[in-house]
């Protein structure tokens, strides 16, 4: 459920940052709670961390090509896609997939390729 | 994951650069030098467990150390240098209170309460949207408070309170915690999440525990090359930063609301952990440690008389007026007199029987190498009526924790803690 594709569209950017980041430091260790705005700030930092990686893996990628042509409507077909291109590619990350799709989709594809931090 | 994307993530390795202006020429230095110690510290423990273990202070305006298993047998440690540099700023605020009589005000810990304005760069939650830089505000509460006569022992608090926190998170690497939950769920040893909780929250204390052992013996080892300071005072210093870092955390823990429930213990019953395993540790090494039970209560003494008289500048409006029908006060539940001792003691004794027993069922299950608690740093036993006074509670957590020690006695035939 919380690794399908139309749940994780559904979701705020914040929730999906605060999925993210359950990924990463959920099992962790630490010294004291964190909070929202902590978990937060790792999840968009570690998000930013991939722009080289996923400008490489999708910008121009003909599939995300296609799919951002007839998507208009849903952006379920472009996140799809993206599941798609990293899955063939076997993209290394620390969350499933399917949440990096929902983040990419969230963030904007043509902003991320656009993008030359 | 690797340690580089980790460090990334939490921040990214800090540079001088990245401490507040008025702070920099104290701390960057001061606290890479230290980096390097804690980190030669470590290699020696790493040598003994065949683990492999980072230590980085991360560009982060945030609270949280953390201790993150990245692949079998490697560990990546990180402090967020906003903690570092609110440690600092709050031992200057304490240290003004030096020598000066307690006053023992009182408190109202179930009264609705608020910041005072200029404390919440201190205390508060981190905001980090906006433009301006997360330390501004606490820039500003350095520039009311910094006592030039203490710095340097200021920056001892600093450094000491880092040493407790890396020795908390490498307690968790060397006792293999993470590993352990993930195995104990595997084998049904830990079945839903409130015995998960009941594990998490025994990784605590028994990191608070292999903590303090640790923090104090490097603070021994530290205490060999320095010809200025008296062991005595490294001690005392010691407990002083221990008990300042418990009140620095508590004010989110209040925010957040979890001391029955959830992984961490109130903070005064963290804080006499760090007690028990100093006096263990005197009573078993009286020329190592000589002194350190006596340096370790003045070093509490201080601080909390220093707590209280923070307590009543809130109340005088020192650090501006709290709105409407809220108190300022009090500003750390670091108080004892919040309630009284008996409290305390029950609480502790709680916890002490949570704490064996969940450790009982660790020591059982564990079959990775780890690193034990010398028997020298340990907390007292759990004897037969502090066992049936926890089996007569009330108590959703505690029955949780005996009910996982029943299944494994059941095992193995073993029935003391």
């Amino acid at each position: 459920m919380r690794e399908d594709l139309d749940y994780l569209l559904g979701l705020s950017e914040r929730d999906l940052d605060l999925l993210i980041s359950e990924h990463l430091v959920e099992h962790d260790l630490g010294s004291r709670d964190d909070d929202d705005e902590e978990r937060i700030f790792i999840a968009r930092r570690w998000f930013s961390s991939l722009s080289a990686g996923l400008r490489g893996a999708l910008c121009g990628h003909p599939a995300i090509e296609r799919a951002l042509q007839s998507s208009g409507e849903s952006d379920r077909l472009l996140a799809a896609a993206i599941v798609d291109v990293l899955l063939t590619l076997s993209f290394k990350v620390d969350v499933p997939v399917t949440v990096l799709a929902a983040k990419v989709t969230h963030a904007g594809i043509r902003r991320i390729c656009s993008s030359d931090e | 994951m690797l340690a580089t994307d980790f460090i990334e993530a939490t921040g990214g390795a800090v540079t001088s650069d990245d401490y507040p202006p008025s702070l920099r020429g104290n701390l960057a230095g001061l606290l890479k030098g230290h980096l390097y110690f804690t980190r030669w510290y470590l290699t020696r423990l790493d040598r003994e467990t065949g683990l492999q273990t980072r230590v980085e202070i991360v560009n982060s305006p945030f609270f949280t150390c953390r201790a993150k298993e990245l692949r079998e047998g490697e560990y990546v440690l990180v402090v967020p240098v906003g903690l570092l540099c609110r440690l600092y700023v709050l031992a200057h605020l304490l240290l003004g209170h030096w020598g000066q009589d307690a006053v023992y005000m009182p408190v109202w810990a179930t009264r609705e309460w608020r910041l005072p304005p200029d404390l919440e760069p201190l205390f508060g939650k981190v905001r980090t949207a906006g433009p301006r830089p997360w330390w501004e505000g606490l820039e500003g509460l350095y520039a009311q408070v910094k006592m030039p006569d203490f710095q340097y022992d200021a920056e001892c608090l600093t450094i000491l309170a880092f040493n407790f926190l890396v020795c908390h998170e490498a307690a968790h690497v060397y006792r293999r915690h993470a590993k352990a939950l993930e195995a104990f769920r595997l084998q049904g040893v830990v079945r839903d999440e409130a015995e998960a909780m009941v594990y998490r929250r025994f990784a605590e204390t028994d990191a608070d525990l292999m903590g303090a052992g640790l923090a104090l013996d490097l603070q021994w080892v530290a205490l060999q090359n320095k010809t200025d300071d008296v062991p005595w005072l490294g001690y005392l210093r010691s407990s002083y930063a221990v008990t300042m870092l418990y009140a620095l955390y508590d004010v989110h823990r209040k925010e957040l609301g979890a001391y029955t429930k959830g992984a961490y213990c109130h903070p005064v019953i963290r804080r006499q952990v760090f007690t028990a395993a100093s006096h263990q540790l005197n009573d078993a090494y009286p020329e190592k440690f000589a002194g350190l039970a006596e340096a370790e209560l003045e070093g509490w003494m201080h601080c909390g008389s220093a707590l209280h008289r923070l307590n009543f500048d809130v109340f005088l409006g020192k650090f501006g007026m709290v709105s409407g029908d809220t108190s300022g006060c009090p500003v750390s539940a670091v108080q004892y007199n919040l309630t009284d001792s008996q409290r305390w003691e029950r609480a502790y004794e709680r916890e002490l029987v949570l704490y064996r027993a969940a450790r009982r069922i660790y020591l059982e299950n564990v079959n990775f190498t780890y690193l034990a608690i010398p028997p020298a740093a340990d907390v007292e036993r759990v004897d037969r009526a502090m066992l049936d006074r926890a089996k007569a509670a009330d108590d959703a957590v505690l029955r949780t924790a005996l009910s996982m020690l029943r299944r494994e006695s059941e095992t193995s035939k073993r029935d003391s803690l």
